[in-house]
């Protein structure tokens, strides 16, 4: 029997993870098709998403063989390391320090590198342009990956969190092949805010149960740790933002 | 190589994009495991040091990150 209180929360962090991830590798393998057409694109991401595949049906089994508090305490402390990461990134932009990311910016740097590359490499387009698309589907895709894990493996949730994972990137697909431009429309810093706040709040839950915390209030903490961790962020935010527009005036 | 190296490089920036965060994440960690496993204290004593000290480092890490020029991801 699912717990919704743990289901959603996994649900939800791997559906707005994996489309901010979508949209960065989308990104890149539309630079790649644009550029010299779609079959190094397609070609590159497919093998990205074979690999991707391998990966998970080569160490996916090795999961059950660890023991859960072992298991919750490893994917802890990684949770915890990659969320904090996220969150602090999307404080920064949030707050001025670090520029938002421009999906048309990232689009028009991705294909003149491209173009770049195949001229001083004095090497076909279509090797470069594939390696890219794979390189990007395969960076993004680990990430998506191990979000999934993440929220999913320390109770049971692989099932619930992959499908979440694969409507985002489902979603980000059909709205891409459809308007054929970079999704520069997706509110990427704030889902990697909210995401970043989750992931953090997951990585408390899970390192503290595989140090043999229990916890007070059972699964309902991961709400009251998400929301310490977007009011931290949120409010560290605000106060840098301001004192660097004292310093600007 | 410049594959594998690539992909190794990525898969290094998913937990390690600032050596410093990562560093004090783990003290942290560390810290709270050491609570709980030699009994100082209480596994729920443990847990609210593994919670406020992991907000403490993200605000520290912010402030010292506002301070100095950023390597953007």
């Amino acid at each position: 029997m699912i717990s919704w209180t743990v289901a959603a929360p996994a649900v939800g962090a791997a559906f707005a993870a994996s489309l901010v991830e979508a949209v960065e590798a989308f990104t890149i393998v539309l630079a790649v098709g644009t550029l010299r057409g779609w079959r190094a694109a397609l070609m590159g991401a497919m093998a990205g998403l074979l690999v991707l595949a391998l990966l998970v049906v080569l160490f996916g089994p090795i999961l059950n063989r660890i023991p859960l508090h072992l298991l919750q305490l490893i994917i802890g402390v990684l949770l915890l390391l990659f969320g904090m990461g996220w969150l602090r990134e999307a404080v920064l932009r949030y707050a001025g320090v670090i520029p938002l990311r421009d999906q048309q910016a990232a689009f028009a740097a991705d294909t003149a590198t491209l173009s770049q590359e195949a001229m001083s490499r004095q090497s076909g387009l279509d090797w470069i342009g594939g390696i890219t698309a794979f390189k990007a589907v395969l960076l993004e895709g680990l990430e998506v990956v191990f979000i999934v894990i993440a929220v999913g493996a320390g109770r049971s949730l692989l099932l619930p969190a992959s499908l979440g994972a694969l409507a985002a990137c489902m979603l980000v697909l059909a709205v891409g092949v459809l308007i054929q431009r970079p999704l520069a429309r997706v509110p990427e810093n704030t889902l990697k805010f909210g995401v970043g706040a989750m992931l953090a709040a997951f990585g408390v839950f899970w390192t503290g149960e595989g140090l043999g915390i229990a916890w007070p209030g059972g699964d309902l903490v991961l709400f009251v740790f998400a929301a310490a961790f977007l009011l931290v962020g949120l409010g560290s935010g605000a106060v840098i933002r301001r004192s660097a527009l004292w310093t600007v005036q | 190589m410049s594959l594998v190296r690539d992909v190794a490089k990525g898969l290094l920036g998913m937990f390690v994009g600032d050596a410093a965060l990562s560093s004090a994440i783990l003290a942290v960690v560390a810290g709270a495991a050491l609570v709980i496993k030699t009994e100082v204290a209480s596994t729920q004593l443990g847990g609210a040091l593994l919670f406020a000290g992991c907000l403490a480092v993200l605000v520290g890490s912010l402030f010292r990150g506002a301070r100095r020029p950023q390597r953007i991801g």
